[in-house]
């Protein structure tokens, strides 16, 4: 287990390397239930995928979720 | 009989399509949602903070489809990306795909554009392409196997209304097959009654309702007057004259013979 430099939504963050994706969530204070979309580096992780991917160092995290549009 | 209206199989209720951005109050959007009870509700996706959700408890709660939209993306990988995004988060196969190529005039960016759908529609995607009124471009939307063409009226949000209503009639009248719904620049109802007047197949407007001094009630006047546009197109119009013809019939005009 490591501490490790990423980017979440464009801010230098740090995380775990030995934890998943979707604990990372958590301790950055997503709430589990909040419906939510996430690029690592560009690409979808799709929901399912989350407990099971982690993160490197460097790596790229962009969050989304749905909001007002046109 | 009331006329069925369906894009992608779903039989939608209304011809009005509602973005859901630049509201006074979520109060305000709810309200304008019920009143106009659209065909469908517009929404973007945005980088998140942890904020529980609450726009997505909104959006369940107003019991409508949801069209997610590609806004901001000025490439075809990334509105691709961003499909993609939608899907997982809403899970839906609906997208109103813009590239845009210009962002004085949020002017579409026709190459990627096209590009962008073959992909998504390739993919499954019910693709919603916003565009301009080229017919040449729409044409290759259509058959790329957009589910709907979405012309511009005027710019988005400049509230200029139907700026050339000859390119619509045209498009309407080469591309009979497709679903063509006027995406931006409607500013008043009569806007919107125009574009249905022109045949197409239903509007969809945003900055219109929210921008008014009471949305709601601006969102019931939209949905009068699409309902009213469409309902004269079916009827048949007259045409436009350019000389007076008498309603009243000349035939037994009391005093004729005083007049001549």
């Amino acid at each position: 287990m490591a501490a490790i430099k990423v980017s979440l939504n464009g801010e230098p963050t740090d995380a775990d390397d030995a934890r998943p994706l979707a604990e990372q969530l958590g301790n950055w204070g997503y709430p589990a239930k909040q419906p939510l979309a996430v690029a690592v580096d560009g690409r979808l992780v799709p929901s399912a995928d989350r407990d099971r991917l982690q993160l490197a160092a460097g790596s790229q995290i962009e969050v989304f979720s749905v909001r007002q549009g046109g | 009989m009331a006329e069925e209206f369906q894009i992608g199989g779903v039989r939608l209720r209304s011809r009005l399509m509602l973005g859901t951005a630049r509201y006074p109050s979520p109060a305000s959007l709810s309200a304008s949602i019920a009143a106009a009870k659209p065909a469908a509700i517009t929404v973007s996706l945005r980088r998140s903070g942890p904020d529980g959700g609450s726009f997505h408890n909104l959006l369940a709660e107003a019991g409508c489809p949801l069209l997610p939209n590609t806004a901001g993306c000025r490439s075809a990988a990334e509105a691709v990306a961003c499909a993609h995004m939608c899907r997982e988060l809403l899970g839906t196969d609906w997208i109103k795909l813009e590239v845009i190529g210009d962002d004085d005039t949020l002017q579409p960016e026709p190459f990627g554009l096209v590009d962008a759908a073959r992909q998504l529609v390739d993919e499954g995607f019910v693709v919603f392409a916003y565009t301009t009124e080229d017919l040449v471009v729409a044409r290759r939307l259509h058959e790329v196997g957009c589910a709907a063409i979405m012309p511009w009226g005027s710019m988005i949000g400049s509230g200029c209304g139907i700026e050339h209503p000859d390119r619509l009639r045209s498009l309407r009248s080469r591309l009979p097959e497709a679903v063509l719904i006027v995406d931006a620049g409607i500013g008043r109802p009569s806007d919107a009654a125009q574009a249905m007047e022109l045949g197409m197949d239903a509007v969809l407007l945003n900055s219109a309702v929210a921008g008014a001094d009471d949305p709601p009630a601006m969102a019931q006047a939209f949905a009068e007057a699409v309902a009213a546009g469409r309902r004269a197109w079916r009827a048949g119009m007259i045409p436009r004259l350019g000389m007076a013809q008498a309603s009243t019939p000349a035939l037994d005009v009391p005093f004729w013979q005083e007049a001549d």
